[in-house]
């Protein structure tokens, strides 16, 4: 049964818990309800109806209160005293205090928190300044928003065919045709030069031809001389700093004379500075374009694509009219090139495959690549998804996997801890502190050590970062963290890491019930599942990036040691420059002469990369079904002196005549893609790239190229007069002087050409060295993810055998051994450890199959890897923990018995 | 239509003061009257009053007395200070003005 005097002497109860209504002011009110209700009722509603409707006044009075405050206070609006300021500048500085305090009083915690944060985050920061570096290519132009790189998409039986490479004809006419382009210059690599000053000269391969427009468009300051007609010679050249010292000394060059290739003098015209390296336009010299001329180039054709062009938009937004007008430009010009030619002409038309190949050489799309996209996006070939970009997302998730172990430890240790705050925090409730403002005083401490790491990671950064940069092969500067951006980016790191690693702690130490905590009944259980989770998530990414390493560490193995097929010890070659491919002849007869000389032979291209390929066809072939090979040019002698095996037929022999081009040995590919074996393939004519000829002998499969790739059909042709480079086998033994006696012979016959060779060893070596680098790389961030894990456990363990003093106390004396009170402490995280690798495995098995499919050849991901990296953390993880486990159970229980 | 918020704001004031001005009134019958006379448009939250009463009596814009009315109930009575009735004129002029500016306003 309703009763209204009882329902107002409740309502009155809770009106008085209001502050800031004072008894008058509820007499008033009470007046209002009755008046109110009574009203009601007159209306028709029951009492209990009335009363409900009138209370609902109140409910929708919010800040009632507050307004009685203020309809009273001296000042018109205000703040309650109730109500918690926003900000209280005292207690701000209070707050420091204590954050100092804290660290003062723990420093090893305080140590292994800001140590394990600052690993985390120079390794986040070290990748922050990597990727912000592969950004920075080419944006020092002051025209780098109008730049663009013309780029050609050539139609090829299996799809598109990107390239780079442009014919000589196109810069000239593009300017001249559209009106859009403001600037055009071209750009060619003419290789290596021999420069000389008198008695100093070097193989030059830095030196680039340039329109004398380049240093128009681009942004390569002079130091001596004047870029406006630098170029404008075609005797002329401009050196960078470094070149001009190695030639000149200190002295002003611009004036002298060099000589190219002992043929062609130039005279320095002026001295750039030196060109950043994060530009992929780098060079040591420019030669203007017309030198080439010289040189018996034409250097306006448009047959072939031989050189890069540039353009200058006179605006950005152009850029999609002009990729339309260049193509129809290039195609037309395809076409003239091509008529213009009539002994080409008249075999397009009578034979169906040059016709096919002119067909598809006739309709290349043209298209503009902004030159600040190069480096990260252009590619070259057929697929844009396999292009070699830089990949830096291996390196961004690991470096985001240490900082979020770091975070982790950090969480974990803050949480750990808390259960000493408790009390702190009871008090500071006691007396008047809302929730939020605990939050925010552990989120200030948080971001306070977070900001104390960020300073030591960077002082970390730029203590490592010449050590990074020699491992990654970069140029990479700390001047670059004075940049505005990567400021923020710190800025924003160390924040975010402050917030995520202190969000934690900040809401479950502020949901702590001061009755309860001063009670003494710690909240500290609660968290414990938490902080077991994350050491789990903790260790299973450590697990994670050891094995990753390890399987990485072992397919890098595996390319290094991979059998080559042929003895590549002993082996050198000497590259056949200007003059020097004429006296090849010459040169083989004099080296043999020696008996330090077992064996020469020649490629006509660096005999550890054959690149150049055309299309295979024989009798019987599917016509529609296009098959790529690669043709190697070698001298008489290559299987010998390479010792590459055959597996049928016969070696070349200078005794047949046929065999000067009208033969083929071929790789063990061969044969398998005409759908034969080794010794049917022999005596089989067939037309490789261009060639006709007939299969004398198969050779077992050799790599030709970096082992990375699959070994590809392969067939070689002999062809002396095209030899580029001298192959040479030394005995074994003194390898100095067998290098003696061939530079001996090298220099009687080419006196004026200086002695310079390889070993084979040394190009795998470099063919792998980026494979390495990241290996290396991997390894640090690993071993770092693994330290900054264990940091952490050390932290966790040492608490959990603090709070259990007390327990271990009593295990002892009722007669508990050491080794078991050991094993018990222990026990718990040895679990957890071994969940984090059943959980780490599967994902590591999935992740490295997925990275192993881009080599061709593969290392198997060995299960012991897996128990390995099991075993290693459990092991790594126990020392950690029996460490503090030891002392714990070592410790007199008298003692821990006996404190408080 | 409901009138919005800052506008029932602006002119909580001058409406109280404008029915003290016919005689000292209390709180809930001032809550009534306004009602009535608006036809609903003009709804306070009702409790939310009574400390602007009391901001009112501080500013001697009213003055207030306790009576027992009826048998023994207790009720506040408010009535208009010569300075409240000197700033129901300063309002009503206020309120005038802007009601003048803004129908010429609508007239061009």
């Amino acid at each position: 049964m309703f009763n209204l005097e009882q329902a107002i002497a409740e309502w009155k109860k809770t009106m008085r818990k209001k502050r800031a209504v004072q008894d008058g002011d509820l007499a008033e009110l009470e007046s209002y309800l009755r008046d109110k209700v009574e009203d009601l009722v007159r209306r028709g509603m029951s009492e209990e109806e009335a009363f409900r409707k009138a209370e609902m006044e109140f409910a929708r009075a919010e800040g009632l209160d507050v307004d009685y405050y203020r309809a009273r206070a001296r000042k018109r609006g205000g703040r309650p005293p109730w109500q918690a300021p926003r900000f209280m500048p005292a207690l701000l500085w209070n707050y420091v205090k204590i954050a100092l305090r804290k660290i003062r009083r723990q420093k090893a915690y305080a140590f292994i928190n800001i140590a394990g944060l600052a690993l985390g985050m120079a390794c986040a920061l070290l990748v922050l300044l990597w990727v912000q570096y592969e950004f920075s290519y080419d944006r020092f132009h002051a025209n780098a928003g109008t730049l663009y790189r013309v780029e050609q998409d050539m139609p090829a039986p299996n799809g598109k065919f990107h390239i780079n490479a442009t014919p000589y004809g196109m810069a000239a006419e593009l300017k001249a045709e559209i009106p859009e382009i403001k600037d055009a210059a071209r750009r060619s690599n003419p290789g290596e030069m021999l420069v000389r000053r008198g008695d100093r000269a070097f193989y030059e391969d830095g030196i680039r031809a340039v329109d004398p427009s380049f240093l128009r468009m681009f942004t390569f300051p002079a130091v001596e001389g004047d870029i406006e007609t630098a170029l404008r010679d075609p005797g002329s050249i401009a050196v960078t700093e470094t070149m001009a010292r190695k030639y000149f000394g200190a002295g002003n060059p611009v004036g002298q004379t060099l000589t190219i290739n002992n043929a062609f003098p130039v005279v320095v015209s002026a001295v750039l500075k030196d060109v950043p390296f994060n530009s992929l336009l780098r060079f040591d010299a420019l030669l203007p374009m017309a030198f080439l001329r010289g040189m018996g180039t034409d250097i306006d054709r448009w047959g072939s694509n031989a050189i890069v062009t540039y353009v200058q938009l006179q605006e950005r937004s152009a850029a999609a009219a002009v990729d339309e007008k260049m193509t129809r430009l290039a195609r037309a010009r395809a076409m003239d090139a091509a008529r213009s030619d009539p002994e080409q002409w008249k075999k397009i038309q009578s034979d169906p495959e040059a016709k096919r190949r002119f067909e598809s050489i006739r309709g290349p799309d043209a298209m503009l690549r902004p030159v600040v996209d190069v480096n990260l996006y252009g590619y070259f070939g057929l697929d844009p998804n396999a292009r070699p970009i830089k990949n830096f997302t291996p390196f961004i998730t690991i470096a985001l996997f240490v900082l979020l172990i770091a975070c982790i430890n950090f969480m974990n240790l803050a949480t750990a801890r808390s259960a000493g705050r408790a009390r702190e925090v009871g008090l500071r409730k006691v007396v008047g502190a809302f929730r939020r403002s605990i939050a925010g005083q552990f989120y200030g401490e948080s971001i306070l050590t977070a900001i104390l790491a960020g300073l030591a990671a960077l002082a970390m950064v730029v203590l490592f970062l010449p050590a990074f940069n020699s491992l990654s092969g970069k140029h990479m500067t700390s001047a670059a963290l004075l940049d505005w951006r990567s400021i923020l980016g710190v800025l924003a790191v160390t924040v975010v890491t402050g917030f995520v690693a202190g969000s934690y702690p900040a809401l479950f130490l502020s949901s702590f019930q001061p009755a309860r905590v001063l009670k003494g009944r710690l909240a500290g259980a609660r968290g414990a599942m938490f902080r077991k989770t994350l050491v789990v998530i903790q260790f299973g990414l450590s697990i994670l990036l050891l094995i990753g390493t390890g399987v990485a560490t072992r397919q890098i193995d595996l390319l290094r040691t991979k059998k080559l097929g042929y003895e590549k010890d002993q082996l050198i070659y000497l590259p056949l420059r200007g003059e020097t491919p004429r006296t090849y002849g010459v040169l083989k007869e004099r080296l043999l002469r020696n008996p330090k000389v077992l064996g020469v032979t020649s490629t006509a291209q660096p005999p550890t990369e054959f690149l150049a390929d055309g299309a295979a066809s024989w009798e019987g072939k599917d016509p529609d079904h296009f098959v790529r090979i690669l043709l190697g040019f070698v001298d008489f002698d290559f299987t010998e002196t390479m010792n590459i095996p055959l597996a049928a037929g016969r070696p070349f022999n200078d005794k047949y005549s046929m065999d000067k081009g009208k033969t083929f040995l071929v790789n063990e590919e061969v044969p398998k893609v005409m759908g034969l074996d080794a010794a049917t393939a022999v005596g089989k004519r067939g037309n490789f790239a261009g060639i006709d000829g007939t299969i004398v002998g198969v050779m077992k499969n050799f790599h030709f190229q970096s082992a990375r790739v699959a070994i590809e059909p392969l067939a070689l042709v002999v062809a002396p007069e095209s030899a580029q480079f001298a192959v040479v086998r030394l005995t074994a033994g003194d390898v100095p002087a067998s290098l003696e006696a061939v530079k001996a012979g090298w220099l009687a016959v080419n006196p004026q050409s200086p002695f310079d060779y390889r070993f084979f060893d040394q190009d795998f070596d470099e063919m792998y060295r980026a494979d390495e680098r990241t290996g290396m790389i991997l390894r640090i961030f690993t071993a770092v993810a693994v330290m900054i894990a264990c940091l952490g456990l050390f932290g966790l363990a040492s608490f959990m055998a603090e709070q259990r003093t007390k327990e271990i106390g009593i295990r002892k004396v009722l007669g508990a051994s050491a080794p078991s009170v050991v094993v018990l402490l222990s026990k718990d995280f040895a679990k957890w450890v071994l969940v984090s690798n059943l959980l780490a495995w599967p994902s590591a098995y999935f992740i490295m199959r997925n990275w192993l499919r881009g080599y061709a050849y593969r290392a198997e991901i060995a299960w012991w890897l897996f128990v390995l990296a099991g075993a290693g953390t459990l092991a790594i993880a126990l020392l950690t923990v029996s460490f503090q486990s030891l002392r714990a159970a070592q410790a007199d229980p008298v003692r821990a018995l006996k404190y408080e | 239509m409901i009138m919005n918020k800052p506008l029932v704001a602006a002119a909580t004031k001058p409406l109280i003061l404008a029915i003290l001005k016919r005689g000292e009134n209390y709180g809930y019958q001032i809550i009534q009257e306004v009602r009535d006379i608006s036809a609903e448009d003009i709804s306070w939250s009702e409790p939310m009053l009574y400390p602007f009463l009391q901001r009112m009596e501080k500013d001697g814009l009213i003055k207030s007395k306790w009576k027992v009315v009826d048998n023994k109930r207790f009720r506040r009575y408010y009535r208009l200070t010569d300075l409240g009735l000197a700033e129901l004129e300063e309002e009503r002029a206020q309120w005038f003005r802007v009601q003048a500016v803004f129908s010429r306003l609508l007239e061009e």
